[in-house]
């Protein structure tokens, strides 16, 4: 069941090239259907309530490649698979706006979302690094698309940050399993006690710093700004609002599931990388303040929001850990959903800097009231979803973190907030609200069409209705937890 | 029924919209409807579900209507009421009125969201939406004015909310509840006084903010005078109170009775108090002059807070006052927006120098206004008069029980306040209804407004006599409610209102204020040009608190720290251009004959070679030179080197 869940996608993309060209509608009725039909099967896995387990190969004796669907891995392929359902149904009509050979984009596109439902159900540490690598190296020609000098050197630069973090977790991989019963996931970790503490932290380190590269974690977080912006806004949502979880999946199985929350409660490592991503929920919301280039904006919006998964993560918490799940499917739906309105105004006005938004809101309504509620919710104002998932996050961080880092954590969590409100608000605020000069004049608006508003609407109902009616999602996120913790 | 209340609005605010394609008419009367049906649903839960309480598992909103949550809902619904009357005309020939309503319907959900919830999360929510619903309002005429304001409000209100959230945070870590009913008992109880502090405090500012507490007063004088008159009278009178439920919750329920605290509020309120009365006093745009004493009644209020909180179990006279005097600015400033509204709507001006005149011959806008201003100065026989005594008379009290000298001197500053009070409008009185119109004055001087209209006005005005005169059988019936909530105790004895020493503190106010209008207004601030009065405006532009601290400060605090993220941001792209210049150079061989050219001429003067062939040749040389240095073996045979520097380095080690 799991192989065919990764295989369908992989599949679908490797037919695209060979699709006859000027199929248009066909080859888009195509994609709909086999992501729908994925869509439907990890439903249905995940519903059924059993837990998939299957073991492909033996590399070695002790290294397998196998796959697993629990509670975690669940999350992170639902997320994945309706983001690309989503996703299809908006290219369908962005895309006309593009020049570049579509075929390869969605090639690229499946194989990655196959690439990344095996990152999120590995069940083992090497399986998951190979998936991993995997995911980097498909979603690179997503950014290449463009073929502009500016895209080439984005897709470099991205690709050279993660090999250069991925190093960093071979390192550690080949530390931890000497010092690990097995390198399969287990909830609890795995290691063996008493061996090299020392160095063990150092290889979880080493981990947790290549795994955040794609997290956007400082220092490795600078790829993001300059690649994610110079890819197709389908493209750019999904690297923003999912590829990038890869990262988080990643930190999240080495913390939990191999190294365990207890052996790193209260060590340099969990101080270092709380400081760490503290750091970087600051510096990208500092950042995407003072950047004029809304997706730029947006890319440096992903750095700190992302990183405020990693703060509920590396409090070593079951609330932290619940927040940090919350924080990643509020911010998945928020972050796709602002590329979907960058992309919209991109191609329908023709706007990429947030200078020139004066009026576009008057234009557009419906899009800009689409964006007034993500932004409501990525900023964190009750009752949005991002306010829960802040909630835990900072209620974690007080109850758990011992000395002053207890408030010192939401407190920047929150000025982060102001940061953001700050980077969002005055866009909507000068596309909304142009000045008494400027006439509403009714043959300036602008009609979406709707593959690209329905998806747009779609994520900012999510964001909405679940922030209004937390309790349903809120306990379903516990209950994971509670089976990791 | 508090379903209704809360949700209902929302509703009829989708419903407007969908009206307002069609029909503005249709609109404005059901927007008349909707609110007078919240009114009469709110009234009768108040009399028929008093004490009861309501929750929405799914979305964790609790509700509860107690005494003071019954008197402020029937307040918000009755000034939603009212102002609703006015909209219609006040709104004739506008654009963008769907938005408008639409947001006015939404803020009233979510005020009475405020005002009726019963945990702190409840009201945190529909605190942070009425923030943003009210921020449509400020920017609704989309002057530059209004655009600038609205900038400052939301920045103030996103700044406080998040505070606010920080406090919610550790409080609730704190105690592990946020049910206001709770609260006492769970706050007492915790150890860690200065977390708690700090809970307080965060809590502090975000409904501080709201209130229009100094320093963060800064939004208020400026988002009011620009929104549209129905609209600020609801942000003077009710907006603010929201804020001011929050100051009293924090007061009551978690720090209760805490003298450290009763201070702080005492000291920012008694600034907040003089700063507002000083600058209406200098001003002479109507709606500014309102807005800027809505900030001094702000400070009055909080005063009378401040004295619940200390005067402990005394607290009787402050507790009852501070309500009063809340219930008492809600409805004196629906009534002065009101008026500034039809000033505005009949002149299109709000200048003093403008509508200079404009009340003469009009006995019916006269008597409101009076209604509205004598209460605001506390006259006897309005409700204003009965808050400000409670209040001056615990401050009065409270002074003899502690002894302290600085009690005595916030005492006159409240006395010199209230004279300043009754000094602005009077010069708001004297401009409006006795000085004669300026000559180019060219509105229509028939019926100032429509029917409903004046009932409006009428409704608004009317209030105040009739709970000014009914002391014993109606406003201390009202206030004896709020006391479970405010932390209050009964009064022990009968007031005398009507006494000479509560008549006294009311004669020095005005006194003051006489004396005020005519030293000060009518010498400095008045100037006679052709035996015309003109209105100076002698406020220095420099002394805001926001153009010269604040956003000064911010933009530099903004500009250095985005110089030192960006360096971080930077800094492992940078790390690698570094290696790239030095250590990992680009083996791409550059070729640059013309800098060597100057060289090249001096050797070629020497030589039998022309300048050209020099500069070639040197051209080769370098290439090469750079070729080999570049070069894998070249890098080999250094290694080697380094290797055998290190050789040689063990050997001498080892044998010395």
């Amino acid at each position: 069941m799991l192989l065919i869940i990764i295989l369908l996608p992989v599949l679908t993309g490797l037919m695209m090239p060979h699709f006859p060209s000027g199929h248009r509608r066909g080859k888009f009725f195509f994609l709909l259907a086999s992501q729908t039909i994925e869509v439907s099967l990890v439903l249905f896995s995940v519903l059924s309530g059993k837990i998939y387990a299957s073991n492909i190969w033996h590399l070695t004796e002790s290294l397998t490649i196998g796959f697993k669907l629990d509670g975690v891995a669940a999350v992170f392929c639902l997320l994945t698979v309706v983001s690309w359902l989503l996703t299809v149904l908006y290219s369908y009509e962005y895309m006309q706006h593009e020049h570049g050979h579509e075929a390869n984009f969605y090639a690229f596109l499946f194989i990655s979302e196959g690439m990344l439902l095996g990152t999120s159900l590995s069940a083992d540490f090497v399986s998951m690094y190979v998936f991993y690598e995997l995911t980097s190296l498909c979603s690179m020609p997503l950014v290449l698309y463009e073929r502009t000098r500016k895209a080439i050197t984005g897709a470099v630069k991205y690709l050279y940050y993660s090999i250069g973090g991925a190093f960093f977790v071979l390192f550690g991989i080949v530390v931890l399993y000497d010092n690990t019963y097995t390198l399969n996931f287990a909830a609890g970790g795995t290691l063996i006690p008493g061996h090299h503490t020392q160095l063990v932290l150092a290889a979880v380190f080493c981990v947790i710093l290549g795994f955040g590269t794609k997290a956007g974690l400082f220092p490795m977080h600078n790829w993001l700004p300059t690649a994610h912006p110079v890819a197709p806004a389908p493209a750019s949502a999904l690297l923003s609002g999912i590829i990038t979880k890869a990262g988080v999946i990643g930190i999240l199985r080495v913390i939990f599931f191999v190294a365990g929350a207890d052996r790193l409660r209260g060590t340099w490592v969990q101080t270092t990388c709380l400081t760490m991503a503290l750091f970087t929920v600051f510096m990208g919301s500092m950042m995407a303040y003072a950047e004029k280039n809304f997706k730029k904006r947006l890319a440096y919006s992903s750095i700190s929001q992302i990183s405020y998964v990693l703060t509920g993560f590396f409090v070593l918490s079951q609330e932290g850990l619940m927040g940090g799940l919350l924080q990643v499917t509020f911010h998945a739906a928020a972050k796709i959903a602002l590329f979907y309105i960058a992309g919209i105004l991109i191609c329908l006005a023709g706007v990429r800097s947030v200078e020139r938004f004066r009026g576009v809101g008057r234009r557009m309504p419906l899009t800009f009231a689409c964006f007034i509620l993500v932004s409501l919710s990525l900023v964190g104002i009750p009752p949005f979803g991002g306010f829960v998932s802040k909630w835990f996050i900072a209620q974690a961080a007080l109850d758990a973190l011992p000395g002053a880092m207890a408030y010192i954590a939401p407190a920047v969590l929150l000025v982060s907030a102001l940061l953001t409100a700050g980077y969002l608000f005055p866009p909507i605020i000068r596309g909304f609200l142009p000045g008494e000069d400027l006439p509403a004049d009714p043959a300036l608006r602008l009609r979406e069409p709707w593959p690209l508003t329905v998806p747009l609407v779609i994520l900012a109902a999510i964001c909405g209705i679940l922030g209004f009616f937390p309790g349903f999602i809120t306990s379903v996120m516990q209950h994971i937890a509670g089976s990791v913790l | 029924m508090i379903y209704f209340v809360i949700f209902y609005p929302v509703l009829a605010a989708f419903v407007s919209v969908w009206l307002g394609r069609r029909n503005s008419r249709a609109q404005g009367t059901f927007v008349v409807c909707s609110t007078g049906a919240v009114l009469a649903a709110m009234v009768l839960a108040a009399f028929t579900g008093f004490g009861s309480s309501a929750a929405i598992p799914v979305c964790q909103l609790t509700f509860a209507l107690d005494g003071f949550r019954c008197v402020y809902g029937i307040v918000v619904a009755f000034m939603w009421f009212v102002s609703a009357l006015l909209s219609p005309q006040y709104f004739l020939g506008h654009r963008n009125l769907n938005r408008y309503y639409f947001f006015f319907l939404m803020t009233l959900s979510s005020t009475a969201g405020v005002f009726l919830s019963a945990d702190l999360y409840t009201t945190f929510l529909f605190f942070e939406m009425m923030s943003f619903g009210s921020y449509v309002w400020v920017v609704q005429e989309e002057t530059p004015g209004a655009i600038d304001a609205g900038k400052t409000y939301l920045t103030i209100a996103v700044l406080g909310g998040l505070v606010t959230l920080m406090g919610l945070f550790i409080l609730y870590h704190l105690t592990g509840t946020l049910v206001i009913s709770q609260l006492q008992g769970a706050c007492a109880a915790v150890e860690n006084r200065s977390a708690l502090w700090g809970a307080a405090v965060c809590i502090l500012f975000g409904f501080g903010a709201k209130a229009g507490m100094f320093p963060l007063h800064i939004w208020l004088p400026k988002a009011h005078p620009v929104a549209p008159a129905p609209a600020s009278a609801l942000l003077s009178g009710v907006l603010t109170k929201a804020g001011l439920f929050g100051v009293i919750l924090v007061t009551a329920q978690i720090l209760p009775y805490n003298t450290g605290w009763g201070n702080l509020i005492l000291v920012l309120g008694a600034i907040t108090m003089v700063l507002g009365a000083v600058i209406a006093v200098f001003s002479n745009n109507l709606k500014y002059i309102l807005a800027c004493s809505s900030l001094s009644q702000i400070g009055f209020i909080l005063t009378g807070i401040a004295m619940t909180c200390l005067l402990g179990e005394e607290n009787a006279l402050a507790a009852n006052g501070a309500v009063l005097y809340m219930m008492n600015h809600s409805l004196v400033k629906l009534t002065l927006f009101l008026f500034a509204g039809v000033v505005y709507i009949n002149t299109h001006a709000l200048d003093l120098n403008q509508i200079r005149g404009y009340g003469r011959g009009k006995p019916l806008l006269h008597a409101l206004f009076l209604c509205g201003a004598c209460s605001l100065a506390g006259i006897p026989g309005f409700c204003g008069y009965l808050s400000k005594t409670l209040v001056h008379e615990s401050i009065v009290e409270y002074a003899h029980l502690s002894g302290s000298w600085a009690i005595t001197a916030v005492e006159w500053l409240f006395l010199f306040s209230g004279g300043l009070t009754a000094a602005y409008l009077l010069k708001i009185y004297v401009a409006l209804f006795w000085q004669k119109a300026p000559e180019r004055a060219h509105w229509n001087d028939g019926s100032w407004g429509m029917p409903l209209s004046k009932a409006a006005l009428l409704l608004a005005a009317l209030t105040l006599p009739v709970l000014g005169l009914l002391p014993h059988g109606l406003s201390e019936r009202i206030t004896a409610l709020t006391l479970s909530f405010t932390g209050g105790q009964p009064f022990a004895h009968a007031v005398h209102y009507f006494s000479l020493t509560n008549l006294k503190g009311v004669a020095i106010s005005l006194i003051i204020g006489a004396l005020v209008y005519i030293f000060f207004i009518r010498r400095a601030l008045i100037h006679q040009e052709h035996s015309q009065p003109v209105y100076l405006a002698r406020w220095p532009e420099w002394l805001s608190l926001e153009e010269s601290v604040y956003k000064p400060f911010f933009a530099w605090l903004i500009r250095v720290l985005s110089v030192i993220i960006r360096f971080f941001c930077d800094i492992l792209d940078l790390l690698v251009l570094f290696i790239r210049k030095t250590i990992l150079r680009d083996s791409r061989v550059r070729v640059n004959r013309h800098r060597y050219s100057t060289v090249a001429r001096s050797i070629a003067k020497a030589s039998p070679l022309d300048e050209q062939q020099v500069s070639d040749r040197m051209g080769t040389f370098r290439d090469t030179a750079s070729r080999m240095t570049n070069s894998l073996s070249f890098s080999l045979l250094m290694t080697c080197l380094g290797l055998c520097v290190v050789l040689i380095f063990i050997l001498l080690y080892v044998f010395f």
